[in-house]
């Protein structure tokens, strides 16, 4: 995809407004950012009005619950970070991409997968992008055409709260919308499903076309059709997957030992900590400078109806806002940044402790100068929880589209597993900085090879073009073994630069061992999430 | 922070139990400025003590979080009572919170 494409996505995004499903006023629908962050507090506020109308500001819980919206207490000032992150979002976003070094999530696939003819991953991960990610690669692992390539790789639900206004970014379970049916489909159809599309850069195919006549020459070379070359930048593959992680329940016993346990081997608490005291330092900033809320006169609005509390709320809380100064952005960007690295610990330590990660990935392979390919992989990523690090093991088989008349092979292409594990290093500090990765890879295919030739194509040592195209043996069949050592240096706002170097006994269509390098960069648009909106679901 | 604003007031050199219906307490502390000479809060699974309520304003910081699962938490104050519920910790689809527990000692 081009991108130009991607910024209209983008722009569409940011532009549309949030999906509301009722007609009538909800304090969880209003748009204002200042009613929709303390939506619930609102509502309790009012529902407990509503029925004890006889309390006053002074009374439990009403006094706990206006502690919340008055800006001189703010007793759970997370949800000010949250309001003024959403009313703030473009600069925020921006400010977190720059400074952000957090990025690490070892399960992330963001690279094609092995056949591609430009890619760094060997062996994919079981996880992927929460939003969206771009990624640049060159070198090729399996194929004997060393290529470059793009991949925009996205995932639904992500997509979807983006272009709804709901925040990409939430801990399990993002239950936000309203709609029944539509929360099922985001549950079980959306958040679990991942797409890519792989774009060749620079690599030239061609088409034939009728020859017009000879323009040149002293000797007449007559030529029916010629070659044309085209294909540069064209889409070889499309991928989909799908992710299964083991059922739980979260309320019994075993799962919330084993939620225990796990949570103190991410050291979880700590990155908490961090986190709280940044919200914290935001508090000391905004209470220095507050006005106290007027209690009585909010409980009076909130008693003549939702729409009257928020409109009082949002007047007391835009005039708050307008005393702070810079300094606030700046406390909020670094706090918003804690909270989504401890978030993204929280979903690690879920995912560990409800159990295996499983995923399923389908591609349609559209190779240059081979037959269309169907590949179905299955990926499992272990995290064992006493050695730092991550395991990620592949099993996969891939099947020709067709087969043409008088086919001498079967539909069988290949079938494949692989291993990968990944270590991440503590560089100054930083436990975040850089990753090893060690993979090996089995390949094993009954036939070799196919290479398509054209049609128009001339044969080799004459003039003479090959009327209806054919299909060659290339190479050899029987195992492809690849291993490759790679380093992964993590960047600032959710860059990655994989470097590797790989050693095979052969290659797709030609014989020997090779050894060959592949570099990449990738951006995972996750850190940019703010920018899509922030809405918190319920 | 005056009488009228407090979460919980009570008297002076009292011990004060605050019980919180869900999440997972990671963390207790005095909040900036602590009250001179005050014994440290601690907690206990869900219930925080102070165990000597200092005299006017202080405030016990509350770091929480939260498991696949929980949901809002009610603050009830006395610990005991299921009744006295003096205010809410809100979930928002969040990791965790922290939550400031404001006190005032008459």
């Amino acid at each position: 995809m081009r991108e130009p494409s991607i910024v209209a996505i983008i722009a569409v995004a940011i532009s549309l407004q949030p999906l509301s499903f009722g007609q009538n006023y909800r304090l969880a629908s209003d748009s204002r950012s200042s009613v929709k962050t303390f939506a619930d507090v609102l509502s309790k506020l009012s529902s407990i009005l509503k029925e004890h109308p006889e309390l006053t500001a002074n009374d439990a819980p009403i006094k706990g619950l206006l502690n919340h919206l008055d800006f001189t207490t703010m007793d759970q000032p997370d949800e000010f970070v949250r309001a003024f992150s959403r009313q703030n979002a473009e600069t925020l976003a921006l400010q977190a991409a720059v400074q952000s070094a957090q990025n690490y999530r070892p399960d992330k696939q963001l690279s094609p997968s092995s056949n591609a003819s430009g890619t760094t991953s060997l062996v994919s991960k079981a996880g992927a992008s929460d939003l969206l990610s771009l990624a640049l690669d060159a070198g090729a692992l399996t194929r004997s055409i060393n290529g470059s390539t793009a991949t925009i790789n996205g995932n639904l639900d992500g997509i979807f709260r983006a272009a709804t206004n709901y925040s990409p970014l939430c801990v399990y379970p993002c239950l936000s919308f309203a709609n029944s049916g539509l929360q099922w489909v985001d549950t079980h159809l959306l958040q679990p499903v991942n797409v890519s599309v792989l774009t060749a850069l620079a690599q030239q195919s061609s088409t034939t076309a009728p020859a017009a006549g000879q323009a040149s020459g002293t000797t007449s070379t007559p030529l029916s059709s010629v070659a044309i070359p085209t294909g540069a930048e064209k889409i070889t593959s499309v991928l989909a997957r799908y992710q299964i992680l083991n059922k739980y329940d979260p309320h019994s016993a075993k799962f919330k030992q084993k939620w225990e346990e796990v949570k103190k081997q991410e050291k979880f608490p700590a990155s908490l900590i961090t986190a709280n005291n940044s919200i914290l330092g935001v508090r000391d900033i905004v209470v220095k400078k507050a006005t106290p809320l007027n209690r009585d006169a909010i409980v009076g609005a909130a008693k003549q109806g939702d729409q009257q509390l928020a409109d009082y709320f949002d007047n007391y809380y835009q005039s708050q806002i307008k005393t702070l100064g810079p300094d606030v952005s700046a406390a909020v960007s670094e706090a918003v940044q804690n909270i989504a690295a401890s978030q993204q610990i929280w979903e690690k330590v879920r995912q560990e402790a409800a159990g295996t990660l499983f995923t399923l990935e389908y591609s349609y392979n559209h190779p240059l100068s081979q037959p269309d390919t169907h590949d179905l992989k299955i990926i499992y990523g272990y995290a064992p929880g006493s050695v730092s690090g991550m395991l990620s093991l592949n099993g996969a088989f891939s099947i020709y589209d067709t087969l043409p008349a008088g086919a001498k092979y079967g539909r069988l292409h290949y079938g494949q597993v692989s291993g990968e594990y990944d270590r991440p290093f503590t560089v100054g500090g930083n436990p975040n900085l850089l990753a090893l990765s060690l993979a090996g890879y089995w390949q094993y295919q009954p036939h070799p090879s196919i290479l398509n030739i054209p049609a128009g194509t001339v044969a080799p040592g004459t003039t003479i073009p090959i009327p209806n195209g054919t299909q060659e043996f290339v190479g050899t069949a029987g195992s492809l073994w690849v291993t490759q050592a790679k380093i992964t240096l993590r960047q600032k706002g959710g860059i990655n630069i994989p470097i590797g170097v790989k050693w095979s006994n052969k290659s797709d269509l030609l014989s020997g061992n090779k050894v060959g390098a592949q570099v990449g960069i990738s951006y995972d648009f996750s850190s940019l999430s703010s920018l899509f909106g922030t809405s918190t679901p319920k | 922070m005056p009488q009228n604003t407090a979460t919980v007031v009570g008297s002076s050199g009292s011990t004060v139990t605050v019980a919180i219906s869900s999440g997972t307490i990671e963390q207790v502390a005095w909040y900036p400025p602590a009250p001179a000479g005050a014994a440290a809060p601690s907690f206990s699974g869900q219930v925080v003590t102070v165990p000597s309520l200092p005299s006017g304003d202080s405030t016990v910081r509350i770091d929480l979080s939260w498991a696949p699962g929980d949901g809002d938490a009610e603050v009830r104050y006395p610990a005991g009572s299921p009744y006295a519920v003096v205010d809410y910790i809100f979930r928002h689809s969040q990791a965790g919170t922290v939550y400031l527990l404001l006190l005032f000692g008459t």
